[in-house]
């Protein structure tokens, strides 16, 4: 066989995986991301990813309950929709305006997006395979494709022990989609279509960005812009070949870190906190690290947007709760649970089956110092350029130019590195605490688990330059307006 | 005193001024350094996965999966209990994978009507790697 019929195949994989990214993924998640974005252009990204997400729920629902994924898919689908449809008529077109990127902008930004996001795709002509696009993700994507019954033999089989059957669902079950459209004659859609959902991802992650220069002059808002672009090329940049050869990592890591962007970065609104909810479900739903990382988001979220006041924590200390604290401690705990439960309830199917995490079966021989030392050092590499420069930035611009953010509207930085902090101490955890052998067990893993991290860290020196863009061009304004008067002295007079 | 004290608020003012000018512009070109060796650095790595020999070398793993999955559907009968030998190899993890909705793999030889293992048998590729289906004795 000539190579260059893997090529072909390849090739005609992308077109197929595209048109299922369009279609059976896009077209479902318009209506809900056009009513959770309103007039921006994020929309476009964000409706896959909630198709994805939809597709995910209905492998929840195949393992728990029965049925076929399609069938299932097309079901939720169905109640999404009219349910979108009913909050928008009677609630949600009566909400403020968003405080979102202006229309132009944001569609600039997203086609500029689009455009750099050319250059990583093009690897997609290449065929790829990665060992676990193809040991995990396709298989599971196979045994959903067959229904609830294959599902539950094969997951459970003994023999599929090291393809970690525990592992979320949203990657197979989109790959389970596009065999029940297109059937499994072309094995390559389904890490194809993971790829494309990376771009839908980072998408997400670069109109947030592009969006911290809402309030801004349209100058910032351009440099705004390839800063969002700019951030899409670093995520692809950060993982090598697993980005395009269908490794799931740079997805749940790249819908975390919108998340972050969206959730703890951006202006509260109605309209960020909707999609930092759906970035940060996709996440859960798409690795065991993604649903730690996301219940870590969902918590800080709560508070930032009911955030803990003086009187409600001494009540709290003196437990004094009275009707007003409870109200306020009970939206908390829905703004955790409710965008938990798809991925809380995959772990608890999973746990009835029998099924464990593979890496905490067992106790390692290793002592928990020279696990530590050999994760601070594997982890720390990753981050030996980043983390420097970011942390730099935060102190230059809190030193001088917090005042700026704040007008902004923009959250505190600490919600951020909060943010990255928790999720690095829970993988951190995982590594020192797991069986395998902890060198080659972070040689094959480590680049890929601190991607989060580096988006996130990505995000906050990008944001601060934003806002340095922004006070600069204020103040070059502000000389313009003081001139002006001094040059029309004429006008002046008239007036 | 009186007299020189807006003097004094507007040296401080402009030092101030010029302090953050310094800010922004230190951040701007931290950023631009940074997000500009990364982006070199992922260009020229989309450049390298394009290769030939890259491209020959994706082609040759694809087929091999492709012709894997079809040889297991031409040999092995629907719905048969499998053991695939040498499992901790990779191509014995690729067996077990690639029979998923078609036969059942088992993990224990005593319970399997066929045994599949990577050796003599249908070529699968230029390289000759093969899938033998043998009936246990």
């Amino acid at each position: 066989v000539h190579p260059s019929n893997a090529h072909r195949a390849a090739c005609a994989a992308a077109v197929r995986a595209a048109f299922v990214l369009a279609v059976g993924l896009g077209l479902p998640g318009l209506l809900p991301a056009l009513v959770v974005a309103r007039r921006s252009a994020v929309a476009i990204f964000l409706a896959p990813l909630i198709g994805a997400g939809m597709a995910a729920i209905a492998a929840d629902v195949e393992l728990g309950v029965g049925g076929s994924l399609l069938t299932l898919y097309v079901a939720i689908a169905v109640i999404v929709n009219m349910a979108a449809a009913a909050w928008w008529l009677t609630v949600g077109r009566l909400r403020d305006q968003p405080a979102g990127l202006p229309l132009e902008t944001s569609i600039l930004a997203a086609v500029l997006i689009l455009a750099v996001l050319v250059i990583p795709l093009s690897a997609l002509r290449v065929p790829y395979f990665g060992f676990d696009a193809e040991q995990i993700d396709l298989t599971h994507a196979l045994m959903y494709f067959g229904g609830h019954h294959k599902m539950v033999t094969y997951l459970t089989d003994h023999a599929y022990w090291s393809s970690h059957p525990d592992y979320p669902p949203l990657v197979p079950a989109v790959g389970a989609l596009a065999f029940s459209i297109f059937g499994t004659g072309n094995l390559r859609v389904s890490p194809e279509l993971t790829v494309l959902l990376h771009s839908c991802a980072l998408g997400v992650l670069g109109m947030g960005i592009a969006s911290v220069a809402a309030k801004g002059r349209q100058l910032t808002q351009l440099a705004a812009a390839v800063a969002g672009a700019t951030i899409c090329l670093a995520g692809f940049a950060m993982t090598w070949v697993n980005s395009v050869d269908g490794f799931t990592d740079l997805l749940w890591a790249s819908a975390a870190a919108s998340a972050v962007v969206w959730g703890l970065v951006l202006p509260r609104s109605g309209q960020a906190l909707g999609i930092a909810w759906i970035c940060a479900v996709c996440a859960s739903l798409t690795k065991n690290e993604g649903l730690t990382t996301a219940l870590i988001l969902f918590v800080l979220i709560a508070f930032r947007y009911r955030p803990l006041t003086l009187p409600e924590w001494r009540d709290l200390r003196s437990r004094r709760l009275d009707r007003t604290a409870v109200r306020s401690w009970l939206t908390r705990a829905a703004m955790v649970i409710v965008p938990a439960l798809p991925g809380l309830v995959w772990v608890g199917l999973i746990h009835r089956l029998g099924l464990n995490d593979a890496f905490l079966r067992s106790t390692s021989r290793e002592t928990l110092a020279t696990r530590a030392q050999a994760t601070f050092l594997g982890m720390g590499a990753h981050y030996a350029a980043i983390l420097p420069v970011a942390a730099g930035a935060l102190i230059v611009g809190c030193w001088f130019l917090r005042k700026e953010r704040a007008r902004a509207g923009m959250a505190n930085p600490a919600w951020l590195w909060l943010a990255w902090l928790g999720a690095n101490l829970v993988i951190f955890g995982v590594y020192l605490v797991g069986s395998l052998e902890i060198h080659s067990w972070l040689a094959s893993s480590v680049l890929r688990t601190t991607v989060f991290g580096q988006l996130v860290l990505y995000a906050e020196l990008l944001v601060w330059f934003v806002v340095a863009v922004e006070t600069a061009f204020a103040r070059y304004g502000r000389h313009e307006a003081v001139a002006a008067p001094a040059v029309t002295p004429v006008e002046a007079g008239q007036a | 005193m009186h007299a020189s004290e807006p003097t004094e608020s507007g040296a401080a003012d402009s030092g101030r001024r010029r302090a953050r000018q310094l800010a922004c512009a230190v951040i701007a070109v931290a950023t631009i350094v940074m997000c500009g060796l990364t982006l070199d650095h992922g260009i020229r790595e989309t450049a390298s996965f394009q290769t030939s020999p890259k491209i020959e070398g994706a082609a040759r793993g694809y087929q091999l999966e492709e012709c894997t999955y079809r040889v297991i559907r031409e040999d092995v009968p629907k719905g048969a209990r499998v053991f695939v030998s040498d499992y901790w190899q990779h191509d014995g993890t690729r067996l077990t994978d690639l029979q998923t909705l078609w036969s059942f793999p088992v993990a224990y030889i005593r319970q399997a009507q066929y045994i599949l293992a990577a050796g003599r048998g249908r070529p699968c590729t230029r390289q000759m790697l093969t899938v033998r289906l043998v009936r246990p004795r």
